[in-house]
């Protein structure tokens, strides 16, 4: 493989990295097969409890491990289940009794046999636990056979692993700093390996499909871009060389950017907008603090429920959301409730299928299809209030009837909360999001009903002008800057500002430096960003006046088309600030 | 002693990880043998993988049969788990 080859997938974790690839194949186990005598039976059967319980141990150290890095393993505990389950090893036994097998052979055999019978069930929730027992026997064939078993405990350091996919236990075994990045061809948004990627802050490309792997040797170089969601395998000079200069730049930029963190994102005559941090796990909080957040503006609740059958209740929702605001504390944490349906469908609400979920059962729908969901979610977010700040924030509302239900159903719970005793609870601010140009239009309705607006920029945009930014045929549509979107948060603004409410935006508009101005200008307070870009926007923020930026506004409302705004403010930006955009934005 | 029971899977979700788990714990609390069947294939009620296996959604009848000493009382236990719900908000 000496051509460059380049190759897409779910852009994980970020960071850029440039180092040689490490391929973890699964060695192709020959299981020996052999017929045993009656009187050995004993003894065999005894060598395969032993090997049960060697795997145990071994299972059990990599299960304390990953508690020492507070990744809980609900996936990973289904393996001891699994390993203590009387049919496996009854079955296996019976096979070396009555069949005359080794016990390698007779634990193959029950594997095949059950692999079967996982396959032919139509639940792909308990189908995929197939996996899981596979995981499980392999380990203690291995044990069975002295083998180690592979993993990464042994990976060099500042390799690049690849892998058809990490197991749960595989990825605990890894530590901050000792992999340079990683690349898998299985894997998603919301898998394991994902998750683990980014609290660990390797970078990370999962679902990487083209057959990348077959070919790859250990050694081969690899540039990962974990931000964009590629790989390049065998990169010619020129590329190594662009990329050795782009991580170089990005890296002395970022250090000098970090210089802002601390300070408040303030325009020259006056203006202070506060920039906060999207987050989804609590092991981010400490990485959005280091870059200056001043709290979060968007914690999404789905992770919760995510990868798992049932739903978690009250007290394991309370233990969640405790660790976060007391991380953050004396810093506030808005808390989004559960936003459910286009992709995101947990196996814990197993419902009908929908041909358009994105204008389907979601968010606040959800909550009033399902409100003893909501409710216990919110008795959970209220009683967080003992130990810091929360804020309660409603996903999805397009209705005023939605508002007055969502807050009708918070007062009431809050009494509740007070009235067991914890006074705090009385003060948790109550918002929506407006991301439905329905919710934009009547701001001015629903402002009375809430303590907050936050715009989420991503699907107000794709509501608005009707695109799906996915979309290949379409996706080029999808802009920000559309005068549509523009009067659209200029008008929640100004709802909000005449209700005396904070007006905030949370989706990746926010983030993007380009917008700076104009969001400044409509008359944004709070953006709510990924931590990464924050230290950039106070930068620009903090070298700017509220009246250039206001003029800036004023021109753009003027222009028709999407295409003349976007020309417009780039210029200006890109003159006004020069170093800045040039390096974030290279030269196209 | 042999005592018998039919239940029908009440819960959202069905005989899933969970559920099996809760049900094999309690089975293995009694001393009597459990079993659970569904139409003509019987799994062991003490084993999770055989009870997930048994592939029983929401809607499905079941036949818990217990034989032992504490037939009686490990039949009525297990019968009260799966119309609960196995504790399942659904």
């Amino acid at each position: 493989m000496s051509q460059q080859a380049e190759y897409r997938g779910v852009p994980a974790s970020p960071g850029i990295v440039l180092a040689p690839a490490y391929v973890l194949r699964r060695e192709r186990l020959v299981i020996p097969e052999y017929a045993i005598d009656r009187e050995v039976a004993p003894a065999e059967i005894e060598r395969l409890a032993r090997a049960f319980d060697e795997t145990r141990a071994r299972l059990e150290g990599i299960r304390e491990g990953m508690q020492e890095t507070g990744l809980v393993g609900d996936i990973f505990n289904a393996q001891f289940l699994f390993l203590e389950d009387p049919t496996l090893i009854a079955n296996a036994n019976r096979n070396i009794e009555e069949l005359g097998l080794n016990a390698e052979w007779a634990l193959q055999r029950e594997l095949r046999r059950l692999q079967r019978l996982f396959e032919s069930i139509a639940d792909p929730y308990i189908r995929e636990r197939s996996s899981d027992v596979g995981f499980v026997v392999r380990r203690v064939l291995q044990a069975l056979m002295g083998r180690e078993p592979e993993g990464l405990a042994n990976a060099p350091r500042g390799v690049i692993v690849a892998a058809e996919d990490l197991s749960p236990g595989e990825m605990a075994q890894l530590k901050r700093g000792q992999v340079a990045g990683i690349v898998t061809v299985g894997g998603s948004r919301t898998s394991h390996v994902t998750i683990m990627a980014r609290s660990l802050e390797i970078p990370a490309v999962v679902g990487a499909a083209g057959g990348w792997l077959t070919d790859l040797a250990d050694g081969v170089q690899v540039v990962l871009d974990g931000s964009a969601g590629r790989i390049l395998v065998a990169p010619n000079p020129e590329t190594v060389a662009e990329y050795e200069k782009r991580r170089s730049d990005t890296e002395q930029l970022e250090r000098r950017l970090l210089q802002y963190a601390p300070l408040p994102a303030e325009t020259r005559d006056g203006v202070s907008v506060s920039m906060l941090a999207n987050v989804e796990l609590v092991d981010e909080i400490p990485i959005a603090l280091r870059h200056g957040g001043e709290g979060i503006g968007l914690f999404r609740t789905e992770f919760l429920f995510m990868n798992r059958t049932d739903l978690p209740d009250e007290e394991e929702q309370l233990a969640a959301y405790r660790d976060v605001v007391e991380v953050i504390e004396p810093l506030s944490c808005v808390f989004r409730t559960l936003d459910l349906g286009g992709d995101k469908v947990p196996t814990g609400l197993s419902l009908a299928e929908e041909p358009n979920p994105a204008l389907g059962l979601r968010g606040i729908r959800m909550s009033l299809h399902r409100p003893e969901l909501y409710r216990v979610q919110l008795r959970a977010l209220l009683r967080a209030s003992e130990f810091g700040s929360p804020k309660v924030l409603i996903p999805m509302v397009s209705t005023l009837s939605e508002v007055q239900f969502a807050r009708q159903v918070f007062d009431e719970v809050r009494d509740e909360v007070v009235a067991s005793g914890l006074p705090q609870a009385a003060r948790v601010e109550f918002g929506v999001m407006i991301e439905t140009p329905a919710a934009a239009l009547i701001a001015e309705l629903i402002a009375p009903h809430v303590d907050f607006f936050s715009i989420g920029t991503n699907d107000l945009i794709q509501y608005t002008l009707a695109v799906d930014r996915a979309n290949d045929q379409v996706g080029y549509l999808y802009e920000p800057l559309h005068p549509a979107n523009l009067r659209m948060i200029q008008q929640v603004c100004q709802a909000g500002r005449r209700a005396g409410i904070v007006v905030g935006v949370c989706g990746e508009m926010a983030g993007d430096p380009i917008n700076s101005w104009i969001l400044l200008a409509l008359g944004v307070k709070e953006l709510s960003m990924t931590p990464f870009s924050i230290p950039l926007l106070k930068k620009i923020l903090r070298d700017s006046t509220i009246a250039e930026a206001r003029s800036l506004v004023s021109d753009v409302l003027e222009l028709g088309s999407a295409a003349e705004i976007r020309v417009h403010v780039e210029g200006t930006m890109r003159s006004r600030f020069p170093i800045e955009f040039e390096q974030i934005l290279g030269n196209g | 002693m042999t005592c018998e029971v039919e239940v029908k899977i009440c819960n959202q979700l069905g005989l899933h990880l969970r559920a099996a788990a809760a049900l094999a714990k309690l089975a293995e609390s009694f001393e009597s043998e459990v079993l659970v069947r569904k139409d003509g294939t019987t799994a062991n009620g003490k084993s999770v993988i055989a009870l997930v296996t048994l592939n029983a959604p929401l809607g499905t009848s079941l036949e818990i049969v217990a034989e032992g000493p504490d037939a009686e009382q490990a039949v009525s236990d297990l019968k009260e788990l799966v119309e609960t719900r196995f504790g399942e908000a659904q």
